[in-house]
C-alpha cells in the first residue's frame, strides 16, 4: 500500500506541469458557443396572440353584423308620404340625427328609416311618454302611450353598441332581445296603454345598460287597419341616466380535468454523478389529475376582463391511452407513482407531492357573440409552485368558456402549458408538461 | 512557473462575461488542461474536443463559483467529468462487462513498480493505448488522486469495481509494456 501512494505520488508530479498546446480554432469555437445569443421568440405566444386576435375579432364582427342586421330590418310599414314626412320633420327640430329613408317601391309604403340615438340632444322635445329608469336588477321602463302608438325598444349599451329588441312589441309576440336579459311585457291588446320593459341584468352581462330608447313606430300595423287613423308620431324619446349604473365584477370558480403529456429532455452529464440514460426504466408520459381555480373578474374600461384567482392543479394518476381498434379506446389509470431517474439507478421515486402545485392565476378575458351564446375566450399566466420545490413556474393558459343551460355554467375547455421545463435533481432530465383540460365554471 | 490560480478578480470579470477577461482565463489555463484532456483520451482528435466541451461548461458555469481562490480545482474537475461523460456517451460499454468479476492479480513483477522508472511520454504512450474503461480509472487513481469511492460515486460503480477495473487495466498494462520490450527496471 506503502508503495502504492509513493507511486501514486510520484506520477502525480510526474504529469503536474503536462500541458498541450490547443488549436487556435478552438478559442474561436469556444468564444461562438459562450457568447450570449439573441434570445429566440417563444413562438407559441405569437400562435397564441394570433388566435386570440382572431377569436376577438370574430367576435366584435358578429356583434356588429348582428346589430346592423336588426337595425337595416325595421319592417315597412303602410303610412302616408305625409306622415313620414311630418315625423321627419319632428325629428330634425328635436335635434335627433337620422339617417335618410329609404324609398320603397310602392308610393303607398314608406320604409321606415333607422334612427340613430343622440343622448346628448338637450333640446329634444318634451316626450309624450313617460320613463323611469331604476339601475341594476332589475330595471323596468314604463312608457304611458296614451296615443295607443306601437312602439319598438331600443337598449343603448354604454361600449355604443346598440341592442334593438328583437320584435316589434306591438305585434303582441313575447319579445327577447338576442341577449336574452331584455324581457317586455305588454297588455294582450296591441293597442296598448303603456309599455314596460324588464331588464334582468345578470352578472354575464358584462355591458351594463346605460340608456333605453322606446321609439314610436310609424305607422299602425295592418292588424290596426281597421282602427281609427292614429295621431301624428312624435319624435322618439330619449333618456339619459344621470348616472351610469357602476361596474362591478363577479366572482369565479371552476374545477378541470386535466390530461397531460410530458415530454422529457436529456441532458448533457454535468459530473453529478449518473447512470447511462439508456439503462433506465420506461419514463411515465402521460398523466391525470384535476385543477381548480376560484378568483375575481373585473370588467376593463373598453371591453374585456382581468381575472385573479388562486389555482391548485394536482397530476397523481399515470394514465394511459390506447385505441383498441375504430371504436374503442382503451383507458388505463394506474397509481400515483412517478417514474424518474436516479443517480444510482433506483428508479421510481413515489412521490405524489411532487406534481401537486399551488399558485396564481392572472387571466384576460374577452366575451363575444357566437351563435347566439355569449362565449368568453381567455388566455393567462400561472405562477405555479410544485410542493418539494422553492421555485415557482411559469404556466401559459388558453381556453373558452361555453354557457350551458341558464348561463350560470359554463364548460370550458383550456390548454395548458408550462412555460419553463423542470430540471430534474439528478440534472439529467428537463421535463415540460402540455396539460389539454375540460373544466365547468361557475360565475355568480 | 506559472501559478495555478487566476487572481480572484479575473474570475469575477468572467463571471460578469467580460470577454477580454474570459480570454485572458482561457490562455492562463488552456494548456494545462488540454494536457489533462490528452491523458483520459485516445487521441488528440478527441482530446480537443474533450477541451473544447469542458471550457464551453466552464464558462458557462462560472458564475455559480463561490470561491474564485480554488478555481483550479474548480475547473479541473470540471475537465475530468467532461472526459468521463464524453466517453459514457460516445461509448456506452466503456467499463467491460466483466467488470464486477473479482481481478485476476498476476504472480509477475507489478507493472506499476516499472512505471514510476519511466521517462513521461514513455508512460503517457503506455496509459493512451489502454482501452477506455482501464485508461480512466489509471488517471483517476494514480495520476489526479482519487481514491476508489470517489471513483465509484463519479463512474456510478461500485468500489469493487472500481478495484477490479485497476486491477485489470495493470494486468492490461503489463501486456502493453511487455510488448514495448519493457519488462523490469534497473535500480540505480
Amino acid at each position: 500500500m506503502k508503495k502504492d501512494d509513493e507511486l501514486r505520488r510520484k506520477l502525480a508530479e510526474t504529469f503536474e506541469d503536462f500541458e498541450a498546446e490547443p488549436q487556435a480554432q478552438t478559442w474561436e469555437n469556444i468564444r461562438a458557443a459562450i457568447r450570449p445569443r439573441r434570445k429566440r421568440r417563444p413562438l407559441w405566444l405569437f400562435f397564441w396572440l394570433g388566435w386570440g386576435c382572431l377569436l376577438i375579432g370574430a367576435g366584435v364582427f358578429s356583434v356588429r353584423v348582428q346589430s346592423v342586421a336588426v337595425t337595416r330590418t325595421v319592417p315597412p310599414v303602410s303610412t302616408t308620404e305625409t306622415m313620414t314626412q311630418k315625423t321627419l320633420e319632428q325629428a330634425d327640430n328635436a335635434g335627433i340625427t337620422e339617417e335618410k329613408a329609404a324609398q320603397s317601391p310602392d308610393p303607398s309604403i314608406a320604409v321606415a328609416a333607422p334612427l340613430r340615438f343622440d343622448t346628448t340632444a338637450s333640446e329634444v322635445a318634451a316626450p309624450p311618454f313617460f320613463a323611469t329608469i331604476k339601475p341594476r336588477t332589475p330595471i323596468s321602463r314604463r312608457m304611458a302611450n296614451p296615443d295607443k302608438t306601437p312602439v319598438s325598444g331600443s337598449l343603448h349599451l354604454e361600449s355604443g353598441l346598440d341592442t334593438p329588441l328583437l320584435r316589434s312589441v306591438a305585434t303582441g309576440l313575447p319579445t327577447f332581445s338576442p341577449e336574452k336579459e331584455i324581457a317586455i311585457r305588454q297588455p294582450t291588446n296591441p293597442l296598448f296603454d303603456s309599455v314596460q320593459v324588464t331588464i334582468q341584468d345578470t352578472p354575464q352581462n358584462a355591458l351594463p345598460i346605460t340608456d333605453l330608447s322606446l321609439l314610436p313606430l310609424r305607422a299602425p300595423l295592418l292588424l290596426m287597419a281597421s282602427e281609427p287613423p292614429l295621431p301624428p308620431i312624435p319624435a322618439q324619446v330619449a333618456i339619459v341616466l344621470p348616472h351610469p349604473p357602476k361596474r362591478k365584477g363577479v366572482f369565479a370558480a371552476g374545477i378541470t380535468l386535466l390530461s397531460a403529456y410530458q415530454t422529457m429532455q436529456p441532458q448533457t452529464f454535468d459530473g453529478s454523478g449518473a447512470t447511462n440514460i439508456r439503462l433506465l426504466p420506461a419514463l411515465d408520459t402521460r398523466r391525470l389529475g384535476l385543477s381548480g381555480s376560484a378568483g375575481y373578474r373585473l370588467p376593463l374600461h373598453r371591453c374585456g376582463d382581468l381575472g385573479f384567482a388562486l389555482t391548485w392543479m394536482n397530476l397523481p394518476f399515470r394514465a394511459e391511452y390506447a385505441v383498441k381498434n375504430t371504436n374503442q379506446v382503451q383507458v388505463e389509470i394506474q397509481s400515483a407513482t412517478q417514474y424518474r431517474i436516479s443517480p444510482t439507478l433506483k428508479s421510481t421515486v413515489s412521490d405524489v407531492k411532487r406534481l401537486n402545485w399551488w399558485g396564481v392565476e392572472l387571466e384576460y378575458g374577452y366575451t363575444c357573440t357566437m351563435a347566439s351564446q355569449k362565449i368568453r375566450a381567455f388566455v393567462g399566466a400561472e405562477a405555479l409552485l410544485l410542493a418539494s420545490t422553492d421555485k415557482p413556474e411559469i404556466w401559459a393558459q388558453a381556453g373558452l368558456e361555453i354557457p350551458l343551460g341558464n348561463g350560470q355554467f359554463q364548460l370550458a375547455p383550456v390548454f395548458k402549458y408550462q412555460f419553463q421545463p423542470i430540471e430534474q435533481a439528478d440534472h439529467l432530465l428537463q421535463t415540460r408538461l402540455y396539460t389539454l383540460g375540460l373544466g365547468l365554471k361557475r360565475s355568480f | 512557473m506559472i501559478p495555478k490560480d487566476v487572481p480572484a478578480h479575473l474570475v469575477r470579470a468572467c463571471q460578469q462575461g467580460d470577454e477580454q477577461a474570459q480570454s485572458a482565463f482561457y490562455d492562463h489555463y488552456k494548456k494545462r488542461m488540454l494536457g489533462i484532456c490528452r491523458r483520459y483520451a485516445r487521441t488528440t482528435f478527441e482530446a480537443e474536443d474533450i477541451f473544447q466541451e469542458a471550457f464551453i461548461k466552464v464558462f458557462q458555469k462560472i458564475g455559480d463559483v463561490k470561491q474564485p481562490e480554488a478555481i483550479h480545482f474548480w475547473i479541473k474537475s470540471i475537465v475530468t467529468h467532461t472526459a468521463i461523460d464524453h466517453f459514457r456517451k460516445n461509448s456506452p460499454f466503456w467499463l467491460t462487462e466483466d467488470a464486477d468479476k473479482p481481478g485476476v492479480l498476476s504472480q509477475e513483477a507489478d507493472p506499476f513498480d516499472v512505471l514510476g522508472f519511466l521517462q513521461r511520454e514513455e508512460i503517457f504512450a503506455a496509459i493512451t493505448a489502454l482501452p477506455d474503461g482501464y485508461r480512466i480509472i489509471v488517471n483517476l487513481y494514480l495520476i489526479d488522486g482519487y481514491e476508489h469511492h470517489e471513483i465509484a460515486e463519479m463512474l456510478g460503480i461500485s468500489i469493487g469495481t472500481s478495484k477490479s477495473q485497476l486491477s485489470r487495466a495493470k494486468a492490461h498494462l503489463r501486456k502493453i509494456l511487455q510488448e514495448k520490450g519493457v519488462t523490469a527496471y534497473e535500480k540505480g
